[in-house]
């Protein structure tokens, strides 16, 4: 955990609505997991007061890429503007990611929402692990999931849109059933009603919902301070009070949603 | 160093005038591996109540210009709790701490008092170095002494009382009436904002720059209170420490600039200690 300054190496445009930023830590002293998030520090505090949390993936020791899109946030709008060359300050990494332990065949990759950042670094992961990996987006319509051509061959890809313009016409969690048979792991980014969803139908395809099994990022809450100190962040599960910021983002759904 | 209990027998003597506010310092150990807290003359903790507090449901964090509104109900695993987590953690954090205690019911507030002047060192000596007794917005008073004498029936340890900002100065000599040891200024009023999560209004204590000149304003107007003032709230530069400091605050307390630049926070006080 540490304050630094990334300096943005490479701005690539994936899609209309999707950049790619390459994030190279001059220090190479930073070491993140998909699904931990830094906070970043906005440079006007008067329109955007609270460090935003974002969620680089690393690629190599010293650099990282992150995904960004057009947002009303007026901390990620001003992110969305920055160009090759400006340097971003950083404090982190904090919490718990995304965790693929040995023994894991079928990884399934599942999002409800366009801040899907770790997954696509969770699957290049999973793809150097040898691991047979699924993602399944949804979204209203084509343009907002993330590029299918951004996606390795080797990985299988399910959409579902509401407008029925790329793949099932309807939410993604009409597709769940299936791909939870399949899975031995799965990892989401999205919505409260995702989760809850997922939940629901792992209980009824395998009866409970087991723990190790299905992990959730928590997207529906701050997370202005990254160390416990605030308590903006708090979730009230089944099993008690949890911090977002050092118990998670990222949440087994066994825990109770 | 400075003494912010000069009346009190023991004393509250710390290396710093720049102290961590409640609220954002979490129990102690939440910053300690992105800054060195020695450079504070002493952090307060969170609210500690005599029971666990579950807090408020979400949504809790609204953002404004230059600042934002939070509010977590006091939110608190309880004194027994706090006690068994932190008391090994407090002697090694590197700098003194004081304990928040909201005002409660009196025997509640002595309980707790109590349980935490029970911690001490191999040596007999308590871990904690004071108290802050948080009054709440409305308080009266009339109110003060009853809650100050609970604090004190339960310890001997210093006690601050966090006045609401604005407040009535019946208030302050009231606090000083009933012997507090120092005046902490203050706790910031109540405001709303939206959540960016999902826009609905937050209601709660408003933080950020704003609150600077209140501070400012109250440090004027309990001139001549014959106690020290630690002024609390807003301090987001050097600058801003130094004018408190010099309108007659004998310490000051960080606040929300630790949520924004936790480094800028250690560097004002590193600056304020030299």
């Amino acid at each position: 955990m540490q304050s630094t300054q990334l300096i943005i190496t490479n701005r690539e445009k994936l899609a209309p609505a999707w950049w790619r930023l390459t994030l190279t830590d001059p220090n190479e002293s930073m070491s993140l997991q998909s699904g931990q998030f830094l906070l970043l520090r906005c440079a006007d505090a008067f329109t955007c007061y609270l460090c935003r949390p974002i969620f680089p993936q690393p690629e190599t020791n010293h650099d990282f890429t992150l995904l960004i899109r057009p947002d009303p946030d007026p901390g990620l709008a001003w992110l969305a503007t920055r160009q090759v060359n400006d340097k971003l300050d950083v404090i982190g990494p904090f919490g718990q990611g995304f965790d693929l332990p040995n023994g894991v065949q079928n990884l399934l990759l599942v999002s409800d929402s366009q801040d899907m950042a770790p997954l696509p670094a969770l699957m290049t992961q999973a793809v150097a692990m040898g691991l047979s990996v699924t993602m399944a987006l949804g979204g209203r319509r084509a343009t907002t999931l993330y590029p299918v051509a951004a996606l390795p061959p080797v990985v299988e890809f399910q959409a579902a849109t509401l407008d029925g313009s790329l793949g099932h016409h309807g939410p993604i969690t009409d597709l769940l059933p299936d791909l939870l048979r399949w899975a031995d792991r799965v990892c989401a980014v999205g919505s409260t009603h995702l989760y809850q969803t997922l939940r629901i139908q792992a209980e009824q395809i395998r009866f409970s919902l087991p723990a190790d099994f299905a992990f959730g990022l928590v997207t529906d809450v701050p997370l202005p301070c990254g160390v416990g100190a605030c308590l903006a962040c708090v979730r009230h599960t089944q099993a008690g009070l949890r911090l977002a910021c050092i118990d998670g983002p990222v949440f087994d759904l066994a825990m109770g949603w | 160093m400075i003494e912010l209990a000069p009346y009190h027998k023991t004393g509250l003597n710390l290396a710093s005038p720049v102290l961590i506010a409640s609220g954002f310092g979490g129990y102690g150990p939440n910053y300690q591996r992105l800054i060195d807290l020695s450079v504070f003359g002493a952090l307060v903790t969170l609210p500690i109540t005599l029971r666990p507090e579950r807090g408020t449901l979400q949504p809790r964090l609204g953002e404004t210009t230059a600042g934002f509104v939070l509010d977590t109900g006091l939110q608190n695993p309880g004194v027994r709790k706090v006690i068994s987590t932190y008391r090994r953690i407090w002697p090694r954090l590197g700098t003194p701490v004081i304990a928040h205690l909201p005002a409660d019911q009196p025997d509640d507030l002595t309980r707790t008092a109590r349980a935490l002047a029970g911690i001490q060192t191999p040596q007999g000596d308590p871990i904690l170095a004071a108290i802050e007794l948080g009054l709440p917005l409305d308080a009266a008073p009339d109110d003060v002494a009853p809650w100050l004498d609970a604090v004190r029936a339960g310890c001997e340890l210093p006690i601050l009382v966090k006045l609401p900002l604005g407040g009535h100065r019946a208030l302050a000599e009231s606090a000083v009436q009933a012997q507090a040891d120092a005046l902490v200024l203050g706790t910031p009023p109540l405001a709303t904002a939206l959540s960016p999560i999902d826009r609905q209004s937050v209601h709660g204590h408003l933080f950020g720059a704003a609150l600077h000149s209140l501070v400012h304003h109250d440090l004027h107007r309990f001139k001549g209170i014959d106690l020290p003032l630690i002024a609390a709230g807003g301090i987001h530069s050097l600058a801003d420490a130094r004018v408190l400091l010099t309108s007659g605050a004998a310490a000051v307390q960080i606040d929300s600039l630790l949520l924004r630049d936790p480094q800028a926070a250690y560097q004002i006080a590193l600056e304020i200690g030299k």
